[in-house]
């Protein structure tokens, strides 16, 4: 079984490289959200206003802004923070979704039908309008960026995971549970859920994209990260004053490890769901 | 006439339907403003240096003393008199202000959403009709990194290009420059109203201004709608009753359009709907690039002023707007396919 599973694994990675250049991709950037102050070339917050405005060259990779900061320093350094929020938020709700939702699945009526009611609202939603108001309301702190994205990723897990042990609520290893004296709870959380997460963990990584994505648009428009922090989005919202004026460094780099860390994710999303799932590629 | 009764009952069966999502977004909206944040009263009052008993009138003329259900039924109250709140910013009525901006978010956005299903859907379709040719492959690898560009970025780099290198562009800022005069608002929508006045250097004016954010914002969604176009397409072509077609010799037009196309375009009608409530959320990105005077902008900055009620207006419109998108999605839905009943 398991030596299936990797030839499977092996012939989906020699028919599509891409995977596993995205999983160097994410290695890497996890590499750099780790090391990432120890590896700067210059302190990321030290200004030096004669070196401002400096296009990029040998001694400044990605060029300065306008306080003479290091460019490329910055964006190594953002790295750690903005995948922090990712992972954080997307955990939170990969956590809360998965219990919520398999309990629902299993118990079905009442509390089923009125948390699906719930998450119809929600997701009745313009999403990144949801999580402006909810900062907004919570307060405009970084950790109110993590709560404000975990929830609006949040109904996607709840249905995943309820739809997935729906199914399964009433097959012959849960009875085979439940008749050996099992509780409804030891059911879900030791039987259910481990048979679900696989298919989530898919859903994990094509969230992460998306997730910086979101939290890199709500520090753009200046809620959570504040300056002088070095984080992609408040960079590229920085760099846009400059930008009419021919400043393309400042947005374009920033731009580029965002493209990257998203793409990366979603590619090894992809891949990874055409090795757990061969029937769902499209 | 009988589809037509159908297709009415159908909409007015989804409209009740929404009505629960719509209940929960007000009360949303109530708890946003009343419950969550520390004290509204505090906004309201002169300053932050305001005596206590002046806070508590004012508590008492928004009637916070009140117990929660009670508050709730009398912002149900205000929100069916059409009476949002007044906003500190602007020392208007929330209603106003709303009313005064929405038709250019509306305009950018829908004009968005039609360069996105124009260039989308020819691409899907092209992309389907030869699987795993260059055609295929370009497409696929726009619609991956589509995806990944965040639009604030996608926007500030197509104004480095055409505004900065190529000078194709106006300056960035706003629906017409300073030195043109309106036309008298008729529809809101700058571009129509320009025609309608007969001023076409005023239209193009107002249409180079609204060129380059509309593209930013189609930019982002053309992605996942050529992706389901091309999945969809893929399928159609598939089936048998265009390889039927085919061997009765109809046109390619006839075969690709009339039988495959129409077949194929459902889901991307579901997917559509899906996009435009993702560009309702990129609006406030949009916006807040081009400087572009509609109400998200005017939301986002009354967020970071910390005023309160425009933010909850917003909210509500961008929520009820999505119920009415989601009506018409299911609407046309059932134009495209006569065999989707109550």
């Amino acid at each position: 079984m398991a030596s299936a599973t990797l030839r499977h694994t092996v012939w989906i990675l020699r028919g599509n490289p891409l995977t596993g250049i995205a999983a160097a991709g994410v290695t890497l950037l996890v590499l750099i959200a780790i090391l990432g102050p120890t590896i700067v070339p210059y302190d990321p917050i030290a200004s030096n206003v004669s070196q401002a405005l400096m296009p990029p060259s040998a001694v400044h990779l990605a060029g300065t802004d306008q306080l003479g900061r290091d460019t490329f320093s910055r964006l190594v350094v953002a790295a750690r923070l903005d995948l922090a929020i990712a992972v954080s938020a997307v955990g939170i709700s990969f956590v809360l979704g998965a219990v919520i939702g398999a309990f629902c699945g299993y118990a079905g009526g009442r509390l089923d039908r009125s948390v699906g009611r719930f998450v119809d609202v929600m997701m009745a939603f313009p999403l990144f309008v949801l999580a402006m108001a909810m900062v907004a309301a919570l307060g405009n702190r970084v950790e109110n960026i993590v709560i404000a994205t975990a929830i609006i990723n949040l109904p996607f897990y709840i249905r995943f995971a309820r739809a997935e042990v729906n199914v399964r609520r009433n097959v012959g290893w849960v009875e085979a549970a439940r008749a050996s004296g099992e509780s409804h709870v030891s059911v879900v959380l030791r039987f259910l859920l481990p048979n679900v997460l696989p298919a989530m963990a898919v859903q994990v990584s094509l969230n992460l994209g998306w997730a910086i994505l979101n939290a890199a648009g709500l520090s753009f428009i200046g809620l959570g990260v504040k300056p002088p922090t070095p984080e992609w989005g408040i960079m590229v919202a920085e760099g846009a004053r400059f930008i009419s004026t021919g400043k393309w460094w400042l947005v374009a780099f920033p731009g580029l490890a965002l493209m990257l860390a998203v793409l990366c994710f979603n590619l090894l999303g992809d891949g990874l769901r055409d090795i757990l799932d061969p029937r769902m590629r499209t | 006439m009988r589809s037509l009764g159908a297709t009415i009952a159908r909409a007015a069966k989804r409209f009740m339907s929404s009505l629960p999502a719509l209940f929960g977004v007000l009360v949303f909206t109530f708890l946003l403003m009343r419950v969550l944040p520390g004290d509204p009263a505090v906004f309201f009052a002169s300053g932050p240096n305001a005596g206590k008993e002046e806070i508590e009138v004012i508590r008492r003329q928004m009637g916070l003393d009140k117990p929660v259900p009670e508050q709730l039924l009398l912002y149900l109250y205000d929100v069916g008199r059409g009476n949002l709140g007044k906003s500190l910013m602007t020392g208007q009525a929330v209603t106003t202000d709303l009313r005064e901006r929405l038709p250019a978010s509306l305009e950018l956005t829908l004009t968005a959403l039609l360069i996105a299903l124009v260039s989308a859907i020819p691409l899907g379709v092209l992309a389907a009709l030869k699987p795993g040719s260059l055609i295929d492959h370009g497409v696929r690898l726009f619609c991956a990194l589509g995806v990944c560009v965040p639009t604030f970025v996608s926007g500030l780099l197509l104004i480095y290009v055409f505004y900065y290198l190529l000078g194709l562009a106006p300056d960035p800022t706003g629906r017409v420059d300073v030195f043109t005069s309106l036309p008298p608002a008729r529809t809101g929508f700058l571009t129509i109203d320009f025609l309608l006045a007969g001023d076409f250097d005023g239209w193009w004016a107002a249409f180079r201004q609204l060129i380059l954010p509309a593209m930013t914002m189609a930019l982002f969604v053309i992605a996942p709608l050529a992706r389901i176009t091309r999945a969809s397409m893929l399928v159609s072509l598939g089936s048998d009753f265009i390889r039927t077609a085919r061997s009765v010799g109809l046109s390619w037009w006839r075969v690709v359009v009339t039988y495959a196309l129409r077949n194929a375009i459902l889901p991307v009608i579901t997917i559509a709907g899906i996009v435009f409530s993702t560009m309702l959320g990129a609006n406030v990105l949009v916006e807040k690039v081009y400087s572009w005077p509609g109400v998200a902008s005017y939301a986002l900055d009354a967020l970071l002023s910390s005023d309160y009620a425009p933010v909850q207006g917003f909210v509500l419109l961008m929520a009820s707007i999505f119920v009415v998108v989601n009506l018409l999605v299911d609407v046309l839905y059932g134009i495209a396919d006569p065999r989707v009943s109550i």
